[in-house]
């Protein structure tokens, strides 16, 4: 049972009509307590049924973690959790204890953000960073809901399919939606994931016990992650990751990216806009003029 | 004559059956308690150890009364809401209530209000205390199945053959 099956099966009768129509186009579903539930769809959004008590949201939540708030608990700490099928579900409200210890202890509004695989979006990317001898690594930047982590799934997807061993650092289930440590998701039959660790500890991992050809990461977002990004490239593996930003620029702002550049660890840069999933632009490190979709 | 005293031999046998039975009830709750800690002891593993969601946990436990929460929980329910509707009908004979007191109930209850629903440490905090309670219930329970094979088996046979002389 997918996600939004799951949550129609939750929510009040005057909620789950709403996902009944059209179910295909529902991007995400944001619950609120006291207000009435906000279907987001491609091209358009609207708020739909009653006003959802803080109790009831509550226990919708409950299930979606199949009542298994231990199990989530580190997650949580980063404010979402992962669904089985790779749908991400953000929460607010009242977290207690310091920065680095935040519990939730009470939900105020979730924001579930179903995942779809859209088997062909990574056609373009992959065409362009491959080479004769393998593969430019690759940084894909851009913000939120632009579609990283499904054009990644599909990268990994084609890559394995043409002979690539891939290995996917998941640390948030969010790439192959691992269910007890076996993908759910598609990414291919040569691809190995570590799913919920940490970035640089799964990367290194993964290059010493799998020698994959091609290391695929979600978020990146620490100075610890580019120097296991960095490290990778030294040991000849090639890195497509992602990372937040509204294009080159603004990422260069970053010190980790620039470190990541400056240590020649990327090969190419490519930057997602205009809508979900589509290739702005891509920039081959060195070359003076960035490759752009027709 | 001979009638007689085949019903006073059917007395005594009925009897010493019954008393046999008597004294099965408090094996057999003996029996449930030590499946139930044993099970609860692998819950535990299973939650904290291996951050198993508790519907799986649960049907992992190897023990017929926590599989039947996760039957139930298989129907969208969350622990607790299993916990109460195995409550209201697990106790019929050949239940997984059937031998449980209410005291053992009432350890049950205390950990499935709060099963699954709070962070690791609180979870490891409540189960060891489940078990830890559950086990004093079973010491309790097997100290007196010797005690009430003795007891009931005597009284089965001595309220026989009273019967029996009374017939005969």
């Amino acid at each position: 049972m997918d996600t939004l099956e799951r949550l129609s099966k939750l929510l009040p009768d005057s909620v789950a009509g709403g996902l009944a129509t059209a179910p295909a186009e529902i991007t995400e579903v944001r619950l609120r307590a006291n207000r009435p539930a906000q279907i987001v769809r491609q091209g358009g959004e609207a708020l739909v049924g009653e006003a959802i008590a803080p109790d009831p949201l509550r226990q919708i939540v409950s299930a979606l973690m199949d009542h298994s708030f231990y199990a989530r608990e580190l997650e949580l700490r980063e404010g979402f959790f992962t669904m089985e099928d790779g749908s991400r579900v953000g929460v607010c409200g009242r977290f207690a204890g310091g920065a680095a210890e935040a519990r939730l202890t009470n939900i105020g509004s979730a924001c579930v953000r179903i995942a779809r695989a859209h088997p062909g979006c990574a056609d373009a990317l992959v065409r362009q960073i491959r080479t004769e001898s393998g593969l430019k690594s690759t940084l894909i930047l851009s913000p939120p809901g632009y579609g990283k982590t499904t054009l990644l799934r599909d990268a990994a997807r084609q890559l394995s399919e043409a002979g690539f061993r891939v290995g996917i650092a998941d640390e948030r289930h969010e790439l192959a939606a691992c269910h007890l440590g076996v993908p759910t998701l598609d990414v291919g039959p040569r691809s190995d994931v570590v799913d919920g660790c940490a970035k640089p500890q799964a990367i290194r991992w993964m290059i010493r016990a799998m020698a994959p050809d091609v290391v695929i990461a979600d978020e990146i977002g620490s100075e610890a992650d580019a120097e296991a990004l960095a490290d990778a490239a030294r040991c000849g593996v090639a890195v497509i990751a992602s990372a937040h930003a509204e294009g080159q620029g603004a990422a260069l702002k970053r010190p980790w990216v620039r470190s990541v550049l400056d240590g020649g660890a990327i090969g190419a840069i490519a930057v997602l806009g205009g809508r979900p999933g589509r290739i702005q632009s891509l920039r081959i490190m060195g070359e003076a003029s960035a490759w752009k979709p027709a | 004559m001979e009638a007689r005293l085949i019903l006073a031999l059917c007395l005594v046998l009925f009897s010493a059956l019954g008393g046999k039975a008597l004294a099965d009830g408090v094996r057999g709750r003996a029996k449930a308690l030590r499946e139930i800690v044993e099970g609860l002891k692998r819950l535990r593993l299973h939650m904290t150890g291996m951050f198993e969601p508790v519907r799986g946990a649960l049907e992992h436990s190897d023990c017929p009364l926590l599989n039947a929460i996760a039957d139930q929980m298989g129907r969208g329910e969350g622990v607790p809401e299993a916990w109460s509707a195995l409550e209201k009908r697990g106790s019929r004979r050949g239940g997984p209530l059937e031998y449980l007191t209410e005291g053992d109930r009432q350890i049950l209850s205390q950990l499935f209000s709060g099963l699954g629903q709070t962070g690791r440490e609180e979870q490891e905090l409540l189960l060891a205390s489940a078990i830890e309670a559950m086990d004093r219930q079973r010491d309790s329970a097997q100290a007196r199945v010797g005690e009430a094979d003795r007891l009931y088996g005597a009284l089965g046979l001595l309220v026989g053959l009273m019967l029996a002389l009374i017939v005969i």
